[in-house]
């Protein structure tokens, strides 16, 4: 067996020699914009890790977050490193950081008992539907960002496009196919770990799970208020859908309509 | 004894074992059945060109075997893992040669019977103990 080259020009060089080589795992035409791999392109992100910042503004999609997950997912850098930085420079203001690194080793414990059943609902789902409800496959319009709602369009496509998405973006995501679609979360779970760079089944399976409410106690849903506060309305303002929005109203009335049956018993 | 370093994708680092063999195999069969696609496959080839270690397309078991004997060697280094297909793998390889996990930093060291079942549960058994550095992890 020969070995695979090691040495290229450029970025550009090793692209082009691995669209070629590789082209059976071609997902499209448009050229991949990712993150670089390598310990060298995780230095900076480490460096700029601001604890106090990210617990502050994490949860908006501008906000401080490290982006340092496909280097933890691929083990180029480690928790433990992570975490050590974080407390030299801000001590128990690292508090919120640390907590989020512990979702990883959580999930990685979690995986490491369950092994292949992370594929499977680890609990009944609390959203009063059978399973009979859900379908089994994804939406090509879903998946192609054909949906007209522009935010999860533009999520889709960036998902795609860079194989990352903010973890609030992957949120909205998984609650829409999941409870808008009535999608089995299997299926937005596996087309998540095609393009995500951080891609594990440990989180990603886990975490949809945890939208879905078979590894939760209720399903995670979201509102536009939610979503236009997280994105300062960026998608909201020329979306073709603005006035139907699918997610507008509280958060009792998208339930009443997502899970008619809880209605019902209660 | 001889050793080689097995790199699988869970653990893309070298650090203290730089001095010896390493190879990296990508496996085209396994990257389908992990649905990768070629921004994982670019990202993981760019951190494999940084650790100048050895390349190499097939199947995993017969390429770490084919690459162990001509290094001579009887030992794998390898990160650990809970990829379950990557464990079936190391079992495999287990009936040829020792295999030599490496140690991992310590992030939190888990009770024995740690409940997994919620978040909530897990860190409030090691939230406490995640906030000390590596150090003086016990």
């Amino acid at each position: 067996m020969t070995d695979l080259p090691t040495s290229f020009a450029d970025r550009e060089a090793l692209a082009d020699y691995l669209r070629q080589a590789f082209a059976d795992f071609a997902e499209g035409d448009a050229p991949p914009a990712t993150l670089p791999g390598g310990r060298r392109a995780a230095e900076p992100l480490l460096e700029a890790v601001d604890p106090p910042l990210y617990a502050r503004t994490r949860n908006h999609l501008d906000g401080a977050v490290t982006r340092l997950s496909p280097y933890l997912r691929h083990g180029i850098v480690t928790l433990a490193e992570v975490r050590d930085r974080a407390l030299a420079t801000s001590g128990e203001r690292a508090a919120k950081l640390v907590n989020e690194l512990g979702w990883r080793d959580y999930y990685q414990r979690a995986h490491a008992k369950l092994g292949q059943r992370v594929w499977e609902d680890q609990e009944p789902s609390k959203t009063g539907l059978d399973a009979a409800d859900y379908a089994s496959d994804l939406p090509p319009e879903v998946e192609r960002g054909e949906t007209s709602l522009a935010c999860i369009d533009a999520f889709a496509r960036d998902l795609a496009r860079t194989g990352y998405l903010h973890n609030h973006a992957r949120m909205y995501v998984a609650a829409y196919v999941v409870h808008w679609r009535r999608v089995r979360w299997q299926a937005g779970a596996a087309w998540f770990l095609r393009h995500l760079l951080d891609g594990d089944p440990a989180s990603n399976n886990l975490s949809w799970q945890w939208v879905a409410s078979t590894f939760s106690h209720k399903p995670y849903i979201f509102n536009r208020a939610n979503l236009e506060r997280a994105t300062d309305g960026r998608y909201c303002r020329d979306c073709p859908s603005a006035r139907d929005c699918p997610f507008a109203g509280s958060y009792e009335e998208l339930a009443a309509r997502l899970f008619p049956e809880l209605e019902r018993v209660a | 004894m001889r050793a080689i370093v097995w790199l699988h994708e869970d653990g893309l680092r070298l650090d203290d074992c730089r001095e010896l063999p390493a190879l990296f195999v990508f496996d085209d069969a396994l990257m389908r059945r992990l649905g990768y696609g070629l921004k994982r496959i670019t990202f993981i080839y760019e951190t494999l060109v940084e650790l100048e270690v050895t390349i190499r397309r097939g199947d995993t078991a017969s390429e770490v075997q084919r690459f162990a004997a001509e290094h001579g060697a009887e030992t794998l280094r390898l990160r650990p893992t809970v990829c379950p297909e990557r464990l079936a793998i190391i079992a495999d390889l287990a009936r040829h040669f020792a295999i030599d996990e490496l140690p991992e930093p310590v992030f939190v060291t888990a009770p024995e019977r740690l409940d997994l079942k919620r978040f909530s549960r897990y860190w409030r058994r090691v939230g406490a103990q995640a906030m000390l550095p590596t150090a003086k992890q016990g």
